[in-house]
């Protein structure tokens, strides 16, 4: 039953195959029906009209023969009516021979009475023309007599002959009888149709053609000014006597009412086929329709089954906010029916209690607000209490004649994805964390060592002192320069925890005005020490009147410091022949943006690698065997905390120079504030 | 930095850290040890020469040369003196790889003074037994080098046990002179009996 789509090659087609609903039986029933019964409508219409059509045809017959029959009463009455006004002539010729002038007067009334009559002729024995009526007929006279035959005082009526004049005529001839013998004749002459023209009434000619016909069916004569249908009824009788060899024929000539019916029968049969066409067309119309009404289903069950499918939560509101449509994956997604849903206002059952509020107010700026798609993240609740996140896209819901009508949202279940994204925050904290830790480690290392120095002094010197002072016998001086060396390795010491406590704790970077010139003298005098193991000296000049900066003095500090000591480190290797000084100079330079105090730091060491210098302030790059290459790294972001810059170059004549930037307009702008 | 007695015995002290190194060597001289005091591994090594005495401390983080490399460049020149290596805290693996290269002990810093002190005493006097034995050892190298090859292939025999009788059977010789013989071997070793000459030629070889 399944029919083939006809919508397959259409854009929904190809994997779509949709349950199509076939035509059944009785579609094709409520098909036909209507055709059949306009079929036997039409039939019995028909059939009707045969009925009445052969009723009326008898009728019709009947009335032609009617008509025929009393055409042929009336015309035998005129024709005898002449016959004996002429016998009449005739007879009274036969009396007393009149005078010419006479019988001429009675042939002209004649002629005057009887309008069928066209001449009229009186002769004598010898066929002479005695008198005749018009005069001019005596002379011309071609018409073919009917014979006198002797005996007979009765008229004999000629065969009709054509004239010129009248058409064809018939001659009507009596003869004259005086004492049983023909003394003349009258004759008068029959215009057949004058005899039709006169004698028919206009009744019998509206609907019929009157004719006189020969035997060879030729017609001589007829009244009508119809013409008659081909197949017309006819009826002819025979006019023989008065008239020989004549055929009086009558036919008609298809009467109005036929013409109506047949119109009628037209317009019936015209109907039905218009009602058939319109059934037809209706059938097709129909099949149109359930074509799209299928494929209409057709394309809302893939609606359906996509809306079903999806795993994006729809959720359609009107501008109040009242649910119209929920898809599966929304009422999955917050654990509600649809039945539930739909058709609710807010507050809805899947808000979260808290977030109510919040809520409230988005919507209502939603509603207040013109159509404008909107996406936000929130939370939702299902009825287990679970509380999951969500992120809602907000579309305004447009209907087709482009009014706004309510919101479509789509509703994303976010949990797993800010799960993971928490995940990976927390693996990049650990990370980091751990990285922290390894630092850290490195870092705690180093400073133990550091400690380890001046406090294996320290142990040193105390033993010592501890044995003299024991023995006894001991130089006080010597046990107080001991003293006293000893305390300056405790001092290192400490110094070295203030440092590494300083630099350590977590801390905000504490701004306040500082003088770079006294700050950097102290590093340099803290730097001393290493500079001396190195067998290096530290040159330092500053320049007078110096500005303030704003800066965390414990961050330039260490600042200076890490580039003291790489310079100091890098001046290690040096050969000695070469004077290892450390150039450590503060001076007041023109930047960008204003004065800046520059602190520069330059070394006589290798000077630094080209394949180094590119990346030198990335982290974990260093050209120093234990080193970290955290240094750099961190003085450079110190430097840009303080809106500086940290540059590094080359020596004239070998090493390297480092150079801190730190403006001192800023500070005024700082301190203004 | 004055210039060592090369023969003395004494400590050597090698720290890059100048505190340091000036604390122990007062703390070495406050105990009556002599001491001399290196600024670098290099330093050491220059001045160094094979037949020095005393034990040396190392410091293993020095710029420059670390503890360990001077120490495998000591050990590179058969040197005898006994090492003490200073680590830093937790510096295990340097510690124990110190040992594998011959290092005689190790100390963690920071480190109790009086335990360094103990422990650079031990190790001095391991240095002078052993400087003992090496000279004792060097003595019956010596004799033995000054015996005739008759006189070495009777030595041989002796220790092996064999009368003077069967020693003379062996050689080929007279009794008479296996007693010879044997007479001049106790006199160059300067030993009264054959087993005091076992003895002594037993320590050597």
């Amino acid at each position: 039953m399944t029919e083939t789509s006809p919508h397959r090659d259409r854009a929904l087609a190809p994997s779509w195959e949709p349950r199509r609903r076939g035509r059944t039986a009785l579609d094709r029933g409520v098909e036909l029906a209507p055709l059949v019964a306009i079929v036997l409508i039409a039939a019995l219409v028909g059939s009707l009209v045969w009925f009445a059509d052969r009723g009326e045809r008898e009728e019709t017959r009947q009335t032609l023969i009617r008509d025929a029959l009393w055409v042929e009463q009336a015309l035998r009455f005129q024709i005898s009516g002449s016959r004996e006004s002429v016998e009449q002539i005739a007879f009274d010729l036969a009396q007393a021979p009149p005078r010419p002038d006479a019988v001429a007067a009675r042939l002209r009334g004649l002629v005057g009475a009887r309008p069928e009559i066209v001449s009229a002729v009186w002769r004598d024995r010898d066929g002479q023309v005695r008198a005749a009526y018009p005069e001019e007929t005596a002379a011309a006279e071609p018409a073919e007599e009917p014979p006198l035959i002797p005996g007979l005082s009765g008229a004999i009526v000629g065969p009709a002959v054509r004239t010129a004049q009248h058409g064809y005529v018939a001659d009507l001839r009596v003869p004259v009888l005086r004492q049983g013998a023909i003394v003349g004749s009258v004759l008068a002459r029959i215009s057949l149709d004058r005899l039709l023209a006169q004698h028919v009434p206009w009744w019998i000619t509206q609907n019929n053609l009157v004719a006189l016909v020969d035997r060879d069916g030729s017609e001589l004569a007829r009244k009508s000014s119809l013409v008659p249908a081909p197949g017309a009824e006819r009826y002819t009788l025979s006019f023989d006597p008065p008239l020989p060899d004549v055929v009086l024929s009558i036919t008609t000539t298809g009467a109005r009412a036929s013409r109506t019916q047949d119109a009628m029968v037209a317009a019936i049969f015209g109907l039905a086929a218009l009602a058939a066409l319109s059934i037809f067309a209706l059938n097709r119309h129909y099949r149109r329709r359930l074509e799209a009404e299928s494929s209409l289903a057709e394309a809302h069950a893939l609606r359906k089954a996509m809306e079903d499918s999806l795993t994006v939560g729809m959720r359609a509101r009107d501008l109040d906010g009242r649910i119209l449509y929920v898809n599966p994956a929304f009422c999955r997604m917050v654990g509600y029916r649809a039945e539930d849903l739909v058709g609710r206002s807010p507050p809805m059952p899947y808000w979260v209690p808290d977030l109510v509020e919040e809520t409230l107010a988005r919507h209502d700026a939603l509603s207040g607000g013109a159509p404008q798609p909107t996406s936000f993240e929130t939370c939702f609740r299902r009825p287990d209490g679970t509380v999951f996140d969500v992120l809602v896209y907000e579309a305004p819901l447009i209907d087709e004649a482009g009014r706004h009508r309510g919101w479509m949202g789509s509703i994303i279940d976010v949990t797993d994805r800010k799960r993971a994204e928490a995940m990976e925050r927390l693996q990049a904290e650990t990370l980091q964390r751990t990285g922290r830790l390894i630092t850290m480690g490195e870092m705690a290392s180093t400073i133990a060592h550091e400690l380890n120095q001046p406090l294996a002094a320290i142990a040193s010197y105390g033993a010592g002192c501890l044995s003299l002072v024991r023995s006894g016998a001991f130089d006080p001086g010597e046990v107080t320069a001991a003293l006293e060396k000893l305390d300056l390795q405790a001092k290192r010491a400490g110094q070295i925890i203030r440092r590494v406590h300083d630099f350590v704790r977590k801390r905000q970077p504490n701004f306040a005005p500082v003088q770079v010139g006294p700050l950097v003298e102290e590093l340099a005098a803290f730097a001393v020490m290493d500079a001396r193991k190195n067998q290096v000296e530290i040159d330092l000049s500053i320049e007078d009147g110096l500005p303030e900066i704003s800066a965390d003095r414990i961050l330039i500090e260490q600042v200076v410091l890490n580039l003291v000591r790489n310079g100091i480190e890098a001046m290690a290797a040096t050969p000695p022949g070469r004077r290892r000084i450390l150039e450590v100079g503060v001076s007041l330079v023109r930047g960008e943006g204003g004065p800046e105090v520059e602190i520069r730091v330059a070394d006589r060491g290798p000077g630094i690698e080209p394949a180094v210098a590119g990346r030198l302030f990335s982290p974990f790059v260093t050209t120093k065997p234990e080193g970290m290459g955290m240094g750099l790294n961190i003085c450079r972001s110190i430097a840009e905390l303080h809106r500086g810059r940290l540059d590094h170059g080359e020596r004239d004549g070998g090493g390297a120079v480092f150079t801190v930037r730190l403006p001192a307009a800023w500070a005024d702008a700082e301190a203004a504030e | 930095m004055s210039a060592p007695e090369p023969a003395a015995p004494g400590v050597h002290v090698v720290d890059d850290d100048p505190a340091v190194r000036d604390s122990l060597g007062w703390l070495f001289r406050t105990r009556g040890l002599p001491v001399t005091v290196w600024d670098s591994g290099e330093a050491f090594l220059a001045a160094w020469r094979p037949g020095w005495r005393g034990c040396v401390v190392l410091d293993v983080r020095m710029t420059g040369l670390s503890g360990l490399d001077v120490l495998d460049r000591l050990k590179a020149q058969n040197a005898a003196q006994p090492v003490i290596v200073l680590t830093g805290h937790g510096d295990v693996p340097i510690a124990v790889q110190a040992l594998k290269n011959g290092a005689h002990d190790f100390l963690e810093k920071p480190f109790d003074a009086d335990d360094l002190v103990g422990r650079v005493v031990a190790a001095l006097e391991l240095e002078s037994r052993r400087h003992d034995e090496t000279r004792a050892a060097q003595g019956v190298a010596d004799r033995l080098a000054s015996l005739s090859a008759r006189e070495q292939e009777v030595l041989d025999l002796l220790l092996a046990g064999l009368m003077n009788k069967q020693i003379a059977d062996r050689l080929g010789i007279t009794m008479r002179t296996v007693e010879v013989h044997r007479a001049r071997i106790l006199e160059k070793f300067g030993v009264r009996s054959a087993v005091e000459l076992a003895h002594r030629i037993a320590k050597v070889r």
